[in-house]
């Protein structure tokens, strides 16, 4: 079974593309399982990791204005696609005060958590 | 020790061409829907209003005329992969413009643009123009192929399958809200709570028989029948995004490579 060819690549080089092959076949399988289940613990949808609408978007987003006025914000219009791995709290208040000249703070909740988060817009 | 055995076995095991390079087809085909949605994003991130999140600081975003030249070597070397001409070109070609993307930004990530990656390189060594290409009917012969890359993509099916179930063993998804919140179909937020929990542990597991049903010869054809129901059922129920048809030929593809037989190589000829 040795003395097969693989792919027509004669001796002595056939060896090394056989080790080549079965090295490769393993390190494959072996990240193929090993990153999915390093990340399986994780609350969301990781990258790599094969999770799927294993869970729903996080937080909502509340702009509050100085006059007391309120208007939900759609991460959509700020955000290129949203993921739900990504924790925009870091980075969408800042981008929609940023915009939106008259917001006074962005208010982010999450529903199944029952938590809300203010971020004052730095002026 | 087996298992050892088995694997000192695998480069010498041959594959059928035939649906490997069905396979490579609607592979190809994935990726020209998928240029398309590209072309999008990439121009959406040379939106200066969107948010930006790069992987790698030095990797330069392209501007709107690199974009078209882009999306042009991107549809011809998926054209020619579709089709089965100078694979070994093709295939390298989308594999460093996909993997430019995976790479580019946080948000250019999806599961869908991973799996056609994977199954462009896995393709790509298989020798997948081997069968069912203008190339091959060019070369008047059909010989076999490299099997192992054909039972790699097995292996990848039950990973996605199989992970993806497990990703939802969670109270979150097992109490039906992520589907109450996805589906789309008119009426559906009159039915009880009861109903999407049911509707979720049967996705679990159908996601479940599907990682493991391919493997077995006599469940294969209902693992087939039921996937494609599967992927079916998403189209029709949740919002019909490019996402969700590339991803469902994406699995279709792999479906076909598990009715292909996988041998010592003395059966088929050489190729």
């Amino acid at each position: 079974m040795s003395d097969t060819t693989v792919d027509g690549i004669a001796s002595p080089d056939r060896r090394l593309v056989r080790r080549a092959v079965i090295a490769f076949c393993v390190a494959f399988v072996a990240l193929g399982v090993l990153i999915p289940l390093r990340l399986l613990p994780n609350p969301a949808n990781r990258p790599f990791g094969w999770q799927m609408y294993s869970a729903v978007s996080g937080h909502h987003y509340e702009i509050r204005f100085s006059d007391g006025s309120t208007e939900t914000a759609d991460p959509g219009h700020y955000v290129l696609r949203y993921r739900s791995e990504v924790d925009y709290r870091r980075y969408l208040p800042d981008l929609i005060c940023e915009k939106m000249p008259r917001a006074a703070e962005v208010v982010a909740s999450n529903p199944l958590a029952g938590t809300a988060e203010s971020y004052p817009c730095k002026r | 020790m087996q298992a050892v055995e088995t694997l000192k076995r695998l480069p010498d095991l041959r594959a059928d061409p035939i649906p490997v390079g069905l396979a490579r087809i609607g592979v190809g085909v994935a990726a020209i829907i998928e240029a398309f949605e590209v072309r999008s994003e990439l121009n959406q991130l040379a939106d200066p209003d969107l948010l930006k999140l790069p992987r790698l600081e030095a990797l330069p975003a392209l501007s709107p005329a690199w974009v078209n030249i882009f999306l042009g070597v991107w549809l011809a070397a998926a054209l020619a992969f579709c089709f089965g001409v100078r694979v070994r070109v093709a295939g390298p070609v989308l594999l460093g413009l996909m993997t430019y993307v995976l790479v580019l930004d946080y948000q250019l990530y999806s599961n869908h643009l991973y799996l056609l990656t994977i199954l462009t390189l896995l393709l790509t060594l298989a020798d997948s123009a081997a069968g069912l290409s203008l190339e091959s009917r060019r070369r008047n012969r059909v010989g076999s192929i490299p099997a192992w890359p054909v039972i790699l993509m097995r292996i990848q099916l039950s990973l996605v399958y199989g992970f993806a179930a497990a990703a939802k063993l969670n109270l979150v998804y097992l109490s039906g809200l992520v589907l109450r919140v996805q589906l789309q179909v008119p009426g559906i937020d009159a039915l009880p709570a009861w109903v999407f929990t049911l509707l979720a542990l049967a996705s679990v597991g159908t996601e479940a028989f599907l990682a493991v049903a391919f493997w077995n010869r006599r469940l294969r054809p209902l693992a087939f029948f039921v996937g494609i129901g599967f992927h079916l059922t998403i189209l029709i129920t949740m919002r019909v995004v490019p996402d969700l048809i590339t991803f469902a030929i994406l699995m279709a593809s792999v479906y076909v490579t598990f009715f292909g037989s996988v041998d010592s190589g003395a059966r088929a000829g050489q190729g």
